[in-house]
Formats: C-alpha cells, structure tokens, sequence
C-alpha cells in the first residue's frame, strides 16, 4: 500500500533505534557528559537570539506605544508624580514602625528578618509546549542563580522555580504546571490551616489545594500564602485566593479552587531570591514559635 | 551539507517564534506548533527519511527548552514525521486541502501521543475535555495556518515553473 524504498526504511530503523536509545537514557535518568555539553550548546546559542529578538519587539513595541498614547503618558506621569510624593510620605512613616519594631524584637528576643536577596530578570520566552507552563529570564548562573530557586513577580506573588539552568538564562517552571507542587497556608487571623497548592496545567483554570484538614476553617475569598514548611520556598509569598471549597476523599479531606495572583497579572519582569536560607529559615520560624509559646505560658501563668 | 544547516536555521527561526509568539500577545490562548507544521509538510512533500531527520532535530530543540535534552518531544515528533509521510507522493499538489488535514490529524496525535508519555497527566486527565479544549483548536488553528503556508508555497512552484523567477 505505501512504497517506502529500501534506504528510507533503514534511515526510519536507524532514526528510531537512536531516539528509543536516549529514551532510556532519558527515563533511566543516565547523565553523560557529552549530552549534558550539548544540550547547554545548544540552549546557550539559542537564548542570546532569544533575548535579541526580546528587546526589539520590546524597542519596537515601546515605539508605538509612546507615539500612540502621549497624552495618556503625559497624565500618568503627572498621577505618578501625585503618588510619588504620597508614597515619600509613607516610607517616613514606615521607618518610624520599622525603628519601633525593631526595638520590640529585640525587647521579646525575636531574631531579626533578613531582606530576600533579590535578582530582577525579564521573561524572554514561553514555554514550547502547551502542556509544560515554563518562562525563560534572562539570568542564569553568571549572574549567581541557582536550580530550585524561588521566583516572584514584582508585586510579590509567588511565580515559580528555576528548573534549569544556562549561563545567562534559566528556566522558570510556573505554580500553574502539572508537575508544581508547594505547601500553602491560609492567611486568616482565625484560621492558619495548610495544605498542598498543586497546579491545574492550564492557565484558565484554578489551581487545587488539597490535603486540607476536614474540619479546616476554610473560607471563599480567604487569601493563601507559601507556609515555608516544605522548606523549598519562602514562607508569606503570596499565591492566590480561594474561589471554591469542597469535600475530598469521600469526606476525609478537603480540597479548595485557588486563583492565582499571577493569572491576573502579565509576566514581563520578575525576581528570583537568592539568599533563601532554608536552614536559617526554619530556624528562625522555630525559635520565633518558641518565643510565642512561651509569652503565652507567662501569660497564662499570670491570669 | 548546506541543505542541512539551511533547514536547521529555518527549525532555530521557526523554535523562536514559537517561543516568542506567547510574549508578543500574551492575552493568547494557543500557541501554534511552526515546528510541527514545518515537518509534516517536509513529510507530504519529501518523504519520510527527510521529515524523520528535521522531526527528531526540531523534537531536540524543543525539549531542550523543557528538559535536559532529549525528552518527549524527539521521539513523538519523529514518530509523528513518519506517519505524515503515508501521505506523500499520494495526492495532487493542487489539493491545496490535503496538508492542513494532515497538519490537523498530525497534531492530534502528537498531542495525544505527548500526553500518554507525561506520567502526571497519562492517569489523571480528562482526555474528552483536553481534546475538546485544548488538542482541536491547535489543531484547528494549525490546519489554518498550514494551508497558508502551502498555498505560498504551491503559488511559488508555479511561479517558478512559469520561468518568471
């Protein structure tokens, strides 16, 4: 029925022995060398294209932009003047709270918390594959980034990790892929429950998060944070709202539809934290807990 | 040699696009598969061991922006390179209908082929839904721009041949 000549057919064999060859290797998990040196040849002279190709859309696109809507940029940049002096404001006040928080840490014998160490980047390119929800940024090991690193946008919601590295990129895989998993906390002064945020693999639906106590307080609209307990991710990064709660596990759990913060925003720049100390971390939140117990023992003890 | 390099300089131009296209108009929802459409034309018009070479080449490009080199897409694209070429040499280049149903079949299957090899989703998804969703409107979306891209092209050939180049 179909006529493939001879050369053909052993060109197929050869193609499909070799590919099933690094399918091994690949599901098997073997690292050679000479595969790790040419997948980073070819992710490293792809990328420097990538980010070429990046700032001239972007040149291109601001072009536009300004020439079409001068008045508009005219009128924001008059509000942003308005909200600058606001915000000046602000910090004065803030560093009054701040110099007054410190010195009541210090008074309880709270540990000090260390500022993120941040590294800004821009998302250069998307994934190549509707089912795999990753960004490349243009910052790689050269510029100190690390695998498994925490990403957050601007605003401080919770992005992704750094899955693979490149000398000058690196790929961020989403909260929204299949494959992302992080522990969640709810941010309600009555309810703290946790539980697993896991990713839906598509970007119009919400996440789930699930192993959630059955008797968990949970509300529509409570806001959910990254608990820190995975020791993975910082904990108080922002990651979405819940939208839905329901029964799992024939009523053993619960489970809750989470949207995410970063759906409403558009990931152009983003932030990796470096110095995530997950020791340093974890240390500080059992010696901060400690503490807690121990004023509320005194207060007991008092009353 | 030189017809070697020149069709992986398309496939880098092609893997650039796609990874860019997203960026460009993030309010997207779908993002067309050039990678795939390249190939599967290569395989109506070439032949299977042309496509299979380009498949497995673009496949690497692909999974390296996903893994550490060869992943799924290598074997599923070459996969998919040979099944598109049952079709070559089998219709008349004037059937300007015959590659974008191609193109649309090939996706469907490089889809559902793809979706069977991710462990996280071979148990867990709802393929009726996915495919309804996901898997039609990119193949849709990749017939549509398909049958542009072979009307250029047959519209050149003739041109071509008419001796006006």
């Amino acid at each position: 029925m179909f006529n493939f000549n001879r050369n053909t057919l052993i060109a197929a064999v050869l193609i499909i022995i070799l590919i099933f060859l690094f399918s091994f290797l690949y599901f098997n998990e073997l690292q050679f060398s000479f595969i790790s040196w040419l997948s980073d040849i070819i992710y490293n002279t792809i990328t420097p294209i990538l980010n070429v190709v990046h700032h001239l859309v972007e040149t291109i696109q601001s072009y536009f932009t300004t020439l079409f809507s001068i008045d508009e940029i005219n009128q924001e940049i008059k509000n942003l003047r308005q909200k600058n002096g606001t915000l000046e404001r602000q910090i004065l006040f803030l560093e009054n709270i701040n110099r007054e928080n410190k010195r009541l840490r210090e008074l309880l014998g709270f540990s000090e918390k260390v500022d993120y160490q941040m590294q800004g980047a821009e998302v250069i390119a998307n994934s190549p594959s509707i089912w795999e929800k990753t960004i490349t940024i243009n910052r790689g090991s050269s510029d100190g980034l690390k695998e498994r690193m925490p990403v957050i946008s601007y605003q401080g919601y919770l992005v992704g990790r750094i899955d693979h590295l490149g000398s000058h990129s690196a790929q961020v895989r989403l909260i929204t892929d299949q494959d992302f998993v992080v522990g969640g906390i709810i941010a309600r002064t009555e309810s703290r429950e946790i539980g697993l945020v896991r990713g839906s693999g598509r970007d119009d639906q919400p996440n789930i998060m699930d192993n959630i106590a059955w008797d968990a307080d949970l509300e529509i609209g409570d806001i959910v944070l990254s608990s820190g307990l995975s020791n993975n991710f910082p904990s108080g990064l922002k990651i979405g709202e819940v939208i839905e709660v329901e029964t799992d596990n024939y009523g053993l759990s619960q489970k809750a539809e989470i949207n995410l913060f970063i759906n409403d925003i558009t990931l152009e720049e983003v932030m990796v934290i470096k110095n995530f100390d997950q020791k340093a971390s974890s240390e500080a939140k059992v010696q901060e807990n400690e503490s807690i117990e121990e004023s509320e023992k005194d207060e007991n003890i008092t009353s | 040699m030189k017809k070697y390099l020149f069709n992986i300089l398309i496939l880098v131009i092609l893997l650039i696009c796609q990874l860019t296209i997203a960026i460009i108009f993030p309010s997207l929802k779908l993002v067309p598969d050039f990678i795939l459409i390249y190939i599967v034309i290569r395989a109506i018009i070439f032949g299977a061991k042309d496509a299979m070479i380009y498949g497995a080449i673009g496949g690497i490009f692909q999974d390296v922006f996903l893994t550490s080199f060869i992943g799924f897409f290598t074997p599923v694209k070459t996969a998919v390179a040979f099944l598109a070429a049952l079709l070559s040499g089998r219709f008349f280049p004037e059937n300007l209908l015959i590659p974008p149903l191609g193109v649309f079949m090939a996706t469907v299957v490089h889809e559902l082929l793809y979706l069977l090899l991710k462990e996280n989703y071979l148990f867990t998804a709802n393929y009726l839904v996915l495919l309804k969703e996901i898997i039609l409107p990119l193949a849709a979306l990749n017939a549509l721009i398909t049958f542009f891209v072979y009307l250029i092209y047959f519209l050149w050939g003739r041109w071509d041949l008419s001796g006006q180049a």
